[in-house]
């Protein structure tokens, strides 16, 4: 093919831009200028209601602003507590992708049914979930059938905390299921019969040789956990809008209160510390692959 | 079983008969736990829905809670939701932004990766990876210039936001196809060249029909991102809401005396499209999450 290619190098190179024009003009639009944009006006005192070209220079006064904020820390914290929904996620769905992963009858059905939450829309989830935790709904019938008392879900704190994560993990089970079957699906069988043969029992087996030989997923799952963790929003705004009194303000959900308070700068800085927490996960992954691939 | 037909001879043999038998036994056991795991979660997973259903047919907000499932039929709610909120502008407006978005979008896409699978290009590799970083920056960082840049445009109370960074194409899915593609025969683009095709019509012709299966299986993955997306319709498109926002916006954090049965209904007329088009297509979905979910 080269022959024939490199008669018209010229032509080719033309092809090869023309193709990719269309996607480089999205990214240089929607993507570099805003990132250049959003940079720069952390440095800036800019309230978002005339060009940021007129907002005076601070120097880093906005950072020293947000850093000695309470209110950004406890959003920090909360974030950070979100992120225990990851670990019981991660458990409960390799549990399942382990089940699902034996060659059982119904294994599709079962696939299928815990991916359903996966697919609905976040907006109709949260309004049912509000629902199912209200103070007479179903989540209550049931806990008060066991004998526990009815709780006030998204009224404290606490449990409003714990709504929330059981929330996510309802609904995102199925997709983490899924990446540990597509895991398990390149542990090779013939190492676990081997074990087998050497009369290794399933406990012995999982913890020695499933376990680890799943280590990429369990990194991808928790890599990407963290990423998408730290920007959690929606959950949080449309559940309980932050409350009770801003017990599940998250960060991303401070960076609006301030985008909407023309404090614009201010959830500049927000969004970069929360920018810089993921890339530094990220940087961590390509480090991992790079060790891994080098071993 | 086979014990009456051929008695085993040595002592070992007889053990390993045992053996056999007693891992048999096991294993129903296990399959027998599995399946009550997995009954039980099934139940966790599909109760709250069910529980919706059956929600969206009693006669008011009042008779919601502390009654049976089911024992109620008021189809007539489905009416009134109809009839109280703009489900069908939004359902239009998802629509308008979901079917340009992904079928412009994905040749769009195809044609970017067929250009860094196939066609040498001064800088290919560094425009490619430069391409790739840029999905490592997180939404919260650009989406306040967005804002701007929408803002400026005038588009904020148009789909625009919403349609036209979408139809410039998806970097994940020219990164998947682009893999695809690696297993394409160079061979196809050469019997084009010598017919005398340019690289316009040896991808529409030659390469589209190959990608197809990596194509659709991604535009599949992107359909229920873009219809299911709150944050960005939200944020840049309040003036045309789409599906989800209407939605949401049944959402009251005061008002106890919200009428839940008709949320109910209307939630769950809001999820119809994208459970049926899960319904079609749950193999091809599955197998494409299972599928990139290996590639990492």
């Amino acid at each position: 093919m080269g022959r024939i290619f490199k008669t018209n190098k010229a032509k080719e190179n033309l092809y090869g831009y023309l193709f990719i024009l269309p996607v480089f003009i999205g990214v240089c639009f929607f993507v570099f200028y805003p990132f250049v944009y959003s940079f720069l006006s952390t440095f800036k005192n800019w309230t978002g209601l005339k060009p940021l070209e007129d907002a005076p220079w601070v120097q880093l006064d906005i950072y020293k602003k947000v850093f000695t904020d309470k209110v950004f820390w406890e959003s920090f914290t909360n974030t950070l507590i979100t992120l225990i929904g990851m670990p019981v996620g991660l458990i409960l769905s390799m549990g399942l992708a382990l089940l699902l992963n034996r060659g059982i009858r119904g294994t599709n059905a079962f696939r299928v049914i815990f991916y359903i939450p996966v697919v609905c829309s976040l907006a109709a989830i949260v309004v049912l979930w509000r629902e199912l935790m209200s103070l007479s709904g179903p989540v209550n019938d049931v806990l008060s059938a066991f004998g526990i008392k009815r709780l006030n879900w998204l009224g404290e704190p606490r449990s409003a905390m714990a709504a929330l994560i059981i929330m996510c993990v309802w609904k995102g089970l199925g997709a983490s299921t899924l990446l540990y079957i597509a895991g398990l699906s390149g542990v090779p069988s013939s190492c676990i019969e081997a074990a087998k043969l050497d009369g290794a029992n399933a406990w012995t087996i999982f913890w020695r040789i499933t376990f680890p030989l799943l280590m990429p997923t369990h990194f991808y799952m928790l890599v990407t956990g963290v990423i998408n963790g730290m920007q959690i929003y929606l959950e949080p705004k449309l559940l309980n809008n932050g409350g009770p009194a801003g017990s599940t303000r998250t960060l991303v959900m401070y960076l609006f209160e301030r985008f909407g308070q023309k404090r614009v700068s201010e959830a500049s800085v927000i969004a970069w510390f929360t920018g810089a927490v993921v890339f530094a996960v990220t940087a961590l992954q390509f480090w991992w692959n790079g060790r891994r691939e080098k071993a | 079983m086979t014990d009456t037909v051929a008695q085993p001879k040595t002592g070992a043999e007889r053990i390993a008969k045992v053996r056999q038998r007693s891992v048999k036994r096991s294993k129903l056991i296990v399959d027998i736990v599995s399946y009550v795991i997995l009954i039980f979660g099934s139940l966790l997973m599909l109760m709250p829905l069910v529980w919706m259903f059956s929600s969206s047919l009693k006669v008011d907000q009042f008779h919601v809670t502390g009654s049976k499932l089911f024992d109620a039929w008021h189809f007539s709610n489905y009416a009134t939701i109809f009839k109280q909120l703009d489900l069908v502008e939004g359902f239009k407006n998802s629509v308008i932004v979901v079917v340009p978005s992904v079928l412009i979008g994905s040749y769009v896409s195809g044609l970017a990766a067929y250009a860094f699978a196939k066609i040498r290009f001064k800088f290919k590799n560094a425009l490619f990876f430069l391409l790739l970083a840029t999905v490592m920056i997180p939404f919260p960082v650009i989406m306040i210039p967005q804002y701007y840049i929408f803002t400026d445009l005038d588009w904020t109370d148009t789909l625009l936001p919403l349609i036209v960074p979408k139809v410039l194409g998806n970097i994940m899915m020219i990164f998947f196809v682009r893999q695809y593609l690696a297993g394409v025969p160079d061979s196809i683009i050469e019997s084009g060249r010598i017919d005398g095709a340019g690289h316009f019509r040896i991808f529409n012709i030659l390469i589209l029909p190959a990608i197809m299966p990596a194509l659709a299986a991604q535009l599949i993955l992107w359909f229920m991102g873009i219809w299911n997306d709150y944050l960005a319709p939200y944020m840049f498109s309040s003036g045309s809401p789409t599906l989800p926002v209407i939605i949401a916006s049944l959402i009251s954090y005061t008002d106890t005396k919200s009428e839940t049965h008709l949320n109910m209904a209307a939630s769950l007329v809001s999820m119809l499209p994208i459970l049926v088009v899960f319904a079609v297509f749950q193999r091809q979905i599955i197998d494409s999450v299972v599928l990139s979910g290996s590639k990492e």
